[in-house]
């Protein structure tokens, strides 16, 4: 080969040309061949999933007043990575997060990317904590978006509003049951970082904006929820009873307007609250209703035409046996026509009106009436209680069940039975949400008023609302619950509190009162009940016990429904009333 | 004469293609103008991120303090807060006489038995 000029350049050239080849080579191979790999580390180096987090929606009540807000708060986090000098951030950070120096630069001294440092730092302070870091030039520390669901009626409402677990999902109450509407749709962003964690907008990706959650408003009105809480918290007081409820519905619509359970809780604090707290004992707790059961017989009788307002039924001076047992009044009643059997709580009288609708017919009726099944409220958790078929009863249990034994029911099922009374024989759908609207008060949707089906006919639900307005007479078993000018309508209730293997607790009963008022045109239906009250026996009736409960709240009530009385008001006469029975007996004195 | 020394002394000095200079100085000129104006976007673009990303931070802080201080104006305006206020004595209620209430309907009174009814009542329904 001859070394001359023209060889030496195709060498050189051959040389350059076969560095370049290698170099294209690798670069295709780099940025074609294994483009994928080096995208993921590149990714995985700078670009993040970045989640912009949807508004929960607020909880409001009828009239607009906030029950449930956000108060926006920051989780400080480091990024180990990109944190140089972990003393310096530490120092610039440990006044602002009350938090000591060197705890803090052990706690930064790592290469994990995502290091919790402090949750539920007040938005104002992680601002200022921000702005201290930029100043001193100082990275890896960031701030993210959270909230902290505030209630600031405190306890008020809590069973009915329910609180949030750590995740910020609806557990209990409204925010259980709304949770998909409440929640909203987290949205997010695909973006990337530079060397000192700074977001590159224009490296931007895929992007989907977040969806806030629907804000919900409740058919309560907070007036009169403060009202029954009031007079709740003064009775419970009182009275030191184990649970206490409270329930105001709205006969016409079924909507909820006032719901209070006792014990309550802190919703704000919900780490300090004990389970039995928690319970919303107007909708999870069964309870054997007493006398106030006995509009079940006397509607059903009534409305099958057994029996008219004249009929008369032996009472038997009261004491009855049947089936091997004894029923008994205290009161030694004679006949007495289905208006008096009311007006008088008879025991003997409900069960022979029972048994004049037969088994299954009555049976039909309390389930007609709604017990035995779910009301279908807005509210997890709730329960049917029990109303056994006939095939499951024995020869007593109708006169049991007449008088409210033998069958276990939730104070809303038994508001509700009355509210077929106190609406002309409508079993109307409890329902506790009234509308959803969007962020910007947009109604997206409205819940109507539901019938569920007519119970009984108006004239039947006349003749028993006749009768359960004098039960709140001077010869009735509540004169307690009258409030001057108005008309009321109730019927008293006091139960043996069942054992769980059978039998009674001696001593200790469940005393309610559920009725409604104006009688001429109910803008109200209630219920007190106060399970357990500290009271000795002779005194821990419905009639003596929650009768005035509830004439207190209805009066208040009426007042701030500017209800106009319908009667002129009388002076008020001192009576006393008496509830009791073999398992429920009036007695006046 | 020979040849050779025919030859000039100096060596022939190729010519300057003014034409094809100026077309390679232009060409130059371009990409150098597009090169600088692809830099310079791309710094405005990334100023203009840079300037979005601020505001959005700026936007998303506003949004918190206000929705901070809605918290707050709802907190303090609650029931439960007016309620303490009202017990401590801070605020204090005061009776609207019924002298200064003007009802806008009046309850109606039954010509049957003078009573006041408040509201449309079923007479059927009516014990």
């Amino acid at each position: 080969m001859r070394w001359n000029a023209r060889t030496r350049i195709a060498l050189a050239s051959g040389f350059l040309g076969l560095i370049f080849t290698g170099f294209s080579a690798r670069l295709i191979d780099i940025s074609v061949a294994r483009h994928d790999e080096y995208s993921e580390i590149a990714a995985q180096k700078n670009s993040i999933r970045q989640p912009i987090y949807a508004r929960r929606g607020l909880i409001y009540d009828r009239n607009g007043e906030i029950l449930a807000d956000n108060a926006p708060i920051r989780t400080i986090i480091a990024d180990g990575s990109r944190i140089e000098h972990p003393d310096r951030v530490a120092k610039v950070m440990a006044p602002f997060l009350g938090l000591k120096e060197d705890e803090l630069t052990a706690k930064l001294t790592t290469d994990r990317r995502y290091v919790v440092i402090q949750r539920e730092v007040p938005a104002e302070t992680a601002f200022e904590l921000t702005k201290a870091l930029d100043a001193a030039k100082l990275r890896g520390i960031y701030a993210d978006n959270d909230f902290k669901r505030v209630h600031p009626n405190g306890q008020m409402l809590c069973h009915v509003m329910g609180f949030l677990d750590h995740e910020r999902h609806g557990i209990q109450g409204v925010e259980a049951s709304m949770e998909d509407y409440l929640a909203g749709q987290d949205g997010f962003r695909y973006t990337e970082h530079d060397r000192a964690g700074r977001e590159m907008v224009v490296y931007r990706g895929q992007e989907r904006e977040p969806r806030d959650g629907l804000n919900v408003t409740l058919t309560i009105d907070m007036g009169l929820q403060s009202i029954v809480e009031d007079e709740l918290s003064a009775a419970v007081k009182q009275l030191k009873p184990k649970n206490a409820i409270a329930i105001l519905v709205n006969p016409k619509t079924g909507e909820v307007l006032a719901m209070a359970s006792w014990p309550n809780f802190e919703p704000d604090k919900i780490a300090e609250a004990q389970p039995e707290q928690m319970k919303n004992h107007a909708v999870i707790d069964m309870f054997e209703p007493g006398s106030t059961f006995k509009i079940v017989a006397s509607s059903g009788a009534l409305n099958e035409g057994v029996i008219n307002t004249e009929t008369r039924v032996d009472c038997e001076n009261g004491a009855w046996a049947y089936g091997g047992r004894v029923l008994r009044d205290t009161h030694h009643y004679g006949l007495m026509n289905v208006h008096d059997i009311l007006e008088k709580s008879s025991n003997i009288g409900a069960a022979k009106l029972a048994m004049r609708l037969g088994d299954n017919t009555f049976y039909e009726y309390a389930k007609r009436f709604g017990f035995g099944e779910r009301t279908g409220i807005e509210l997890p958790g709730e329960i049917p209680g029990v109303a056994h078929p006939p095939s499951q009863w024995d020869k007593v249990t109708i006169t049991r069940m007449a008088m409210g034994q033998s069958v276990a029911v939730t104070p809303l099922q038994t508001v509700m039975a009355m509210g077929v009374i106190a609406n002309g024989g409508k079993l109307m759908a409890p329902h506790i949400i009234k509308s959803l609207s969007d962020s910007d008060g947009k109604v997206i949707k409205e819940f109507q008023p539901t019938v569920i089906r007519q119970v009984i006919n108006p004239e039947t639900a006349s003749i028993v609302s006749n009768a359960l307005a004098d039960v709140v007479s001077a010869q009735g078993t509540a004169p307690q619950a009258a409030v001057p000018g108005f008309r009321m309508c109730g019927k008293t209730g006091t139960a043996q509190i069942p054992k769980p293997g059978g039998g009674y607790y001696e001593g200790k009963y469940l005393a309610s009162f559920c009725g409604y008022m104006p009688a001429e045109d109910p803008a109200f239906v209630g219920i007190v009940m106060i399970d357990d009250a500290n009271l000795p026996p002779h005194l821990n009736y419905g009639g003596l016990v929650s009768a005035p409960i509830y004439a207190r709240i209805a009066a208040r009530a009426a007042r701030y429904l500017d209800l106009q009385p319908t009667l002129r008001a009388e002076p008020i006469t001192e009576v006393v009333s008496r509830d009791n029975g073999d398992e429920d007996e009036e007695a006046h004195r | 004469m020979n040849a050779t020394l025919n030859r000039p002394r100096t060596r022939a000095i190729n010519p300057l293609q003014i034409s094809r200079v100026l077309f390679y100085l232009a060409l130059a000129l371009v990409a150098g103008t597009a090169g600088l104006c692809y830099v310079s976007l791309k710094n405005t673009q990334h100023d203009l991120g840079e300037r979005v990303r601020k505001t959005e931070a700026e936007i998303k802080e506003f949004r918190a303090r206000n929705q901070d201080y809605q918290s707050r104006i709802a907190s303090l305006s609650s029931r439960m807060t007016l309620r303490n206020k009202l017990e401590s004595g801070f605020i204090t209620m005061v009776q609207v006489p019924a002298t200064a209430i003007a009802r806008l309907t009046p309850p109606a009174i039954d010509n049957n038995d003078n009573m006041a009814r408040a509201v449309a009542a079923n007479p059927r329904l009516l014990p």
